[in-house]
This record gives C-alpha cells, sequence and structure tokens, in this order.
C-alpha cells in the first residue's frame, strides 16, 4: 500500500532538486569562504577580459577621431589612467560580487536546512518501517 | 470592470489549463518577431534572413529555456555585423562579451528582459520598459534593461548606416556606443525610472502601483525633455508625449493584470501575542467573483423593502465580512493563533481591555473567514 506521507516527503525533494536544489547542493560543498574566494576570482577573470574588450572598443574610437592626436599622448599617463579605471572597476564588481556570494550562500543554506530535514524524517520513516 | 476581470480569470485558467502548450507558443512569437524585427534592420546574411530559418530557430528556441532565445538573437546579430564588416562584428562582440561576462553569467533569471526592452523600442514603446521592469521585477532587473537599450542603439547605428550608405561604419558605430548623447540620456532615465517605480511600488500608501506607475511615466517625461533640450538632442516632443501616454496605459494593464486592490475595503485589525503588538492592514484583491457578490447585494438593496431584511449572516450578527481573498490561510491562521492566545489569557485582556475586545473581533472575522459561523 502506498505511503501517503512518505510520497509527499518524496515529491517534496524531488520538486527542490529539480528547481533549486542541484546548484545549491554543488554551492554546498564548499565551504563559505573558499566560495566566496571562487566567486571573486572568477570576478576577476571577466572584469579583466571586459575590460580589456571595453578599451579595445575605446582606443578603436580614439584612432578614428584623432589619430594623430594619439600619436603625442604621453604613452605613461594613459597607462596610469587604464590602470586607476581597471582598479576602480575591479573594486566596485568585487564588492558587489562579494555581498552577492555571501547573500546567495546564506540563502542557500537556509533553503538547503529545509531539504535535509525533508530527507532525515524520509529516513527515519524508512528506518521505522524496516 | 466585471467583464474585463471575467476575461483575466478565463485567460489565467486557460493558461493554467495548457501551460505546456501556451509557453512554448508565446516563446515562438516572441522568437519571430524578434528575429523578423533583427532582420528588417540589419538583415545582410543572407541564410539568416531565409524566412524558414528563422521560423526553424523560433521554434527550437520555443522549446528551450528563454535565455537560449537572447543568446541566439545575440548570434544572429553578430552574423549580420559579420557580413557587412569583420571589425564591426568585433565591436559588437566586445559589448555582448562585458554583458556576458558580467552581468548574464550571474544569473540567467531576468536575463529576457534584455530582449524585452529592444522589442519594446521597436515596437514604439520603449517608455514601457522601466515602468514594466519597476512594477514586476527585482532592482537587479535594471541592468539587463539598460544593456537592452545600449544594444538598441547600437542595432539602430548600423541600420541607419546600411539604409544611408554610410562609408565609415565603424567610426559611427563607435560614436553610437561611446559618446552617443541620446543613448547616454535614455540608459540613465530608464535606470533612475526605474528605481523610483520600484521604490514607489513597495510605499505603504494607498493605490502605491497607480502611483508608481505615473510617478515613472511623469519623472521619464521631464527628465528626457529637459536632458534632451541641455544636451541638444534631437527629440520628438508628440513622439515623447504619445510614448509617455501608451506606457501609463500599458503600466495600467500590467496593475490590472497582475494586483489591483480594492482600497474601499480595506480591514484594519489590531491584536497582540507575548512578544508583538500587530497592526494588520489587508487590502482585499478585485476579482469578478467579488464584484459579482457587491453587484448581487446591491440589486437585492434596491429589490424590495421586504427583501432588505433578509440579510446575509455576517451582517445580521454585526460583522463585517471579511472577503476570502484578503488573507492567505496562513496568514488567517496566524491571526487565529494570535486573537486566540490574546482572548484565552484574560490578564491581557483586563489589562488592555480595548486590545482584548479588538483581538475577540479579529477572532470572530476570522472565523467567519475560515467558514465557521457563530450563529450558524
Amino acid at each position: 500500500m502506498l505511503d501517503r506521507e512518505k510520497v509527499v516527503l518524496m515529491t517534496r525533494m524531488a520538486m527542490y532538486e529539480k528547481n533549486e536544489g542541484d546548484k545549491n547542493i554543488k554551492i554546498y560543498g564548499y565551504y563559505r569562504n573558499d566560495f566566496i574566494t571562487m566567486e571573486l576570482l572568477k570576478a576577476f577573470v571577466c572584469v579583466t577580459i571586459s575590460f580589456v574588450a571595453g578599451c579595445g572598443l575605446y582606443f578603436l574610437y580614439l584612432l578614428g577621431e584623432s589619430g594623430p592626436a594619439l600619436q603625442n599622448m604621453d604613452f605613461w599617463v594613459l597607462l596610469k589612467n587604464v590602470l586607476i579605471y581597471y582598479v576602480i572597476t575591479l573594486i566596485g564588481y568585487g564588492l558587489a560580487i562579494y555581498f552577492a556570494s555571501k547573500t546567495r550562500y546564506a540563502k542557500m543554506k537556509h533553503s538547503l536546512r529545509g531539504y535535509y530535514e525533508d530527507m532525515k524524517a524520509y529516513c527515519a520513516r524508512m528506518t521505522h518501517k524496516a | 470592470m466585471t467583464g474585463l476581470l471575467e476575461l483575466r480569470e478565463k485567460i489565467k485558467y486557460f493558461y493554467y489549463r495548457n501551460e505546456p502548450y501556451v509557453t512554448p507558443a508565446l516563446r515562438f512569437v516572441v522568437g519571430l518577431i524578434t528575429f523578423i524585427a533583427l532582420n528588417s534592420k540589419i538583415g545582410s546574411m543572407a541564410i539568416l534572413n531565409n524566412f524558414l530559418v528563422v521560423v526553424f530557430v523560433s521554434a527550437i528556441c520555443a522549446f528551450l529555456p528563454i535565455w537560449v532565445l537572447v543568446t541566439v538573437a545575440s548570434v544572429f546579430s553578430l552574423g549580420h555585423m559579420f557580413s557587412l564588416s569583420m571589425e564591426l562584428a568585433l565591436i559588437g562582440l566586445a559589448v555582448y562579451l562585458i554583458m556576458y561576462l558580467l552581468y548574464f553569467r550571474l544569473g540567467k533569471k531576468d536575463v529576457h528582459w534584455c530582449l524585452l526592452t529592444v522589442l519594446m523600442f521597436s515596437l514604439g514603446v520603449p517608455y514601457l520598459a522601466p515602468i514594466a521592469v519597476g512594477l514586476l521585477c527585482d532592482p537587479v532587473t535594471i541592468i539587463p534593461m539598460a544593456f537592452g537599450v545600449i544594444i538598441y542603439y547600437l542595432l539602430q547605428t548600423i541600420g541607419a548606416c546600411i539604409e544611408n550608405g554610410v562609408e565609415d561604419m565603424l567610426q559611427a558605430t563607435m560614436q553610437s556606443i561611446l559618446s552617443n548623447q541620446a543613448m547616454i540620456l535614455v540608459v540613465v532615465t530608464f535606470v533612475l525610472s526605474a528605481g523610483l517605480v520600484y521604490v514607489v511600488r513597495r510605499l505603504y500608501i494607498e493605490n502605491a502601483w497607480k502611483m508608481a506607475v505615473l510617478s515613472g511615466a511623469a519623472f521619464q517625461f521631464l527628465v528626457i525633455l529637459i536632458g534632451g533640450l541641455i544636451m541638444k538632442t534631437e527629440i520628438s516632443i508628440i513622439g515623447l508625449l504619445l510614448g509617455t501616454v501608451l506606457a501609463v496605459a500599458g503600466g495600467f494593464v500590467i496593475e490590472f493584470c497582475r494586483l489591483l486592490l480594492d482600497y474601499r475595503r480595506t480591514e484594519e485589525v489590531q491584536y497582540e501575542d507575548d512578544e508583538y503588538y500587530y497592526y494588520v492592514k489587508a487590502v482585499p484583491k478585485v476579482t469578478a467573483q467579488v464584484l459579482a457578490d457587491e453587484g448581487r447585494r446591491a440589486g437585492a438593496g434596491r429589490r424590495s423593502p421586504a427583501s432588505a431584511g433578509r440579510m446575509p449572516a455576517h451582517s445580521r450578527t454585526g460583522q463585517r465580512r471579511v472577503p476570502v481573498q484578503s488573507r492567505t490561510s496562513a496568514q488567517g491562521r496566524r491571526s487565529m493563533e494570535g486573537a486566540e492566545r490574546a482572548v484565552q489569557r484574560p490578564g491581557t485582556m483586563s489589562r488592555t481591555a480595548g486590545t482584548g475586545r479588538t483581538a475577540e473581533r479579529s477572532y470572530r472575522r476570522t472565523q467567519v473567514t475560515s467558514g465557521v459561523d457563530n450563529e450558524s
């Protein structure tokens, strides 16, 4: 005979796994600090690539707008400015990612708590039956 | 009004019953409109311009998540740019790369707002985008909306260059991205306006959604008008006015479909438990059923003096009727528990007699709400 409560528990767990559980269980494999560090590393790579793409666009624009003026430009001043903008972008984006990952980890932990409670109830039910 | 509400309920019911078919169909239509609009604007690659290809790709995208459609649309536009010039494709690639690496990799939940913003521009209702985002989404969605505006201006410039046969398309495109004042003005206005709509919508005021729509539209109108005059960008005042009116109408339609509240029947209750004192304000949603009930009651009141004596049970007992829609079952349960505790503790009642009365009243109300009538 079908165990109604067991079916309810299993359905709830399956629904969670299907929607957000997979991702959350993966995140749960990391310690909080490790997860945040990993996200920050990813952010560093992404910001660097995006910044290079953005700089490429800007230099292309400068080249078309004022080709000769670009030749007279002080290279070191230009490099310094580019680096300053890069660091500002990196810090801004890094901070956003830091807080976002922190919140995400906390949310994940909260939502997984319910899942593991269901799991515990299911296991207890199975043990009781056996 | 009742007819409209009934229509809304019917559509909802239809969607609920046929969700597995309706969602792909809607995605197919959105994909078809996107690819056709893209081809009509910058369509220069023969293969991608083929209608059969467009239908085929839209059909595939219909069965995949919506972010796939956004990605495929990006690839489509890059293909067209590549057929125009390699450098142009590189510019497009750089813009898409920045967009994907900085935002889209974080979450694919609201990515489609980028596509929807471009579509709203193409359909002539651009000012609806920030209002819709402010009403329906989280503040993070403002980022894909801003990217949508940038992409629209990029595609618009390329399209204009193709139409006018501009030789230096590369430079014109670069200018449109980096020093297009009209685009910067629109991006800043849309970001601020969406933020404003979101903040006003969440305020604890009556008619917050309507206020949000009106304030967002007025803000957009004023900022674009004044900014356009200061920056000396070309702005059609009639177009701006018409666009704003359409945006307000669209905002009201969104409100009607998403959340329509009846502030005339607002309920305010107060009760306490061990830790808190609760001031609860419940505003019922307007549904076709509630309107029909109201109409019936009004009709019964008008029909004859004799029939006026036959009042519903909750009116006979002197209680105001609390509509079922005004609370979720959990809210009702919490309220009842709190009220029960307040009623069961005589010390509390004697200490705060007013509170006790209120709690008892709220308990009786919740009994009516949950279908347990004292009288019966």
